[in-house]
């Protein structure tokens, strides 16, 4: 899920307009942001599901730091923290809460992959309600929710443009841009060609 | 997740791995863009506090 995450960045912005839009796409995304080193170091890894050959929800996703319970608990706070003393406390929680958004929509498509705790200590019931296994039923919810941030996005956008009297259009465009590259990618990820 | 696709890159071969590439190069150039057009719009600003 890639797609779904932006998606409901734009979302939240059309609530919480103080913060930077970029912000919240690139928080909600800061656990897969940081899953790309250590994957790349084989710290984390993937592993197609029995009977498939990967693609869209077809991994088993071995990402016992970032995307264990409390490592990405702690990976949220670090990332908002990092925005207090530039845009204040209440955007810094903002993205803490937007990127810990991610193992929450992550939870509803894994497959039970993801730990408790940091590197699986302990060994305790991993997390993951398995979505990936109706396909069809994660891309519609990932469409749902592009197409629901843009729409928000859109009403906000529209609304404090109007209201200072400047950037309609660029409203206009900002909101296309969300929906349709929000599907495109959305479209690359289902494909197999975007992990 | 992202990255995903760099370990199925591999297994393609280089061509795979730079179609990989060009595609996430595109997800962030899109995050890029959609930012920079938001950044352009008359969002409040918390007081005190800068873009």
């Amino acid at each position: 899920m890639i797609a779904g995450h932006f998606g409901f960045a734009a979302g939240v912005k059309a609530a919480e307009q103080q913060t930077p839009l970029w912000a919240l796409m690139l928080s909600t995304v800061w656990l897969d942001i940081v899953f790309v080193p250590l994957f790349l170091m084989g710290i984390e890894t993937l592993e197609p599901v029995a009977g498939l050959t990967g693609g869209y929800g077809a991994n088993i996703i071995h990402a016992d730091y970032t995307h264990s319970l409390v490592g990405a608990a702690a990976l949220s706070a670090v990332f908002g923290a990092a925005f207090v003393f530039r845009w204040g406390l209440r955007s810094g929680v903002v993205l803490a809460l937007v990127s810990f958004s991610h193992w929450v929509l992550d939870l509803i498509v894994h497959r039970a992959d993801m730990p408790l705790l940091p590197g699986d200590i302990g060994h305790f019931p991993r997390f993951g309600f398995g979505l990936w296994q109706l396909p069809q039923a994660t891309i519609a919810i990932e469409a749902l929710l592009v197409v629901a941030g843009a729409w928000l996005y859109y009403r906000a956008a529209r609304s404090v443009s109007k209201a200072a009297g400047r950037g309609i259009a660029r409203a206009d465009i900002a909101s296309l841009l969300i929906l349709i590259g929000g599907l495109g990618v959305l479209a690359l990820d289902v494909s197999g060609i975007l992990g | 997740v992202i990255g995903a696709a760099a370990r199925r890159g591999a297994d393609k071969g280089e061509q795979g791995e730079a179609v990989d590439n060009a595609v996430h190069s595109g997800v962030i150039f899109f995050v890029i863009v959609v930012g920079l057009v938001d950044a352009g719009l008359p969002w409040p600003v918390p007081k005190g506090c800068s873009r």
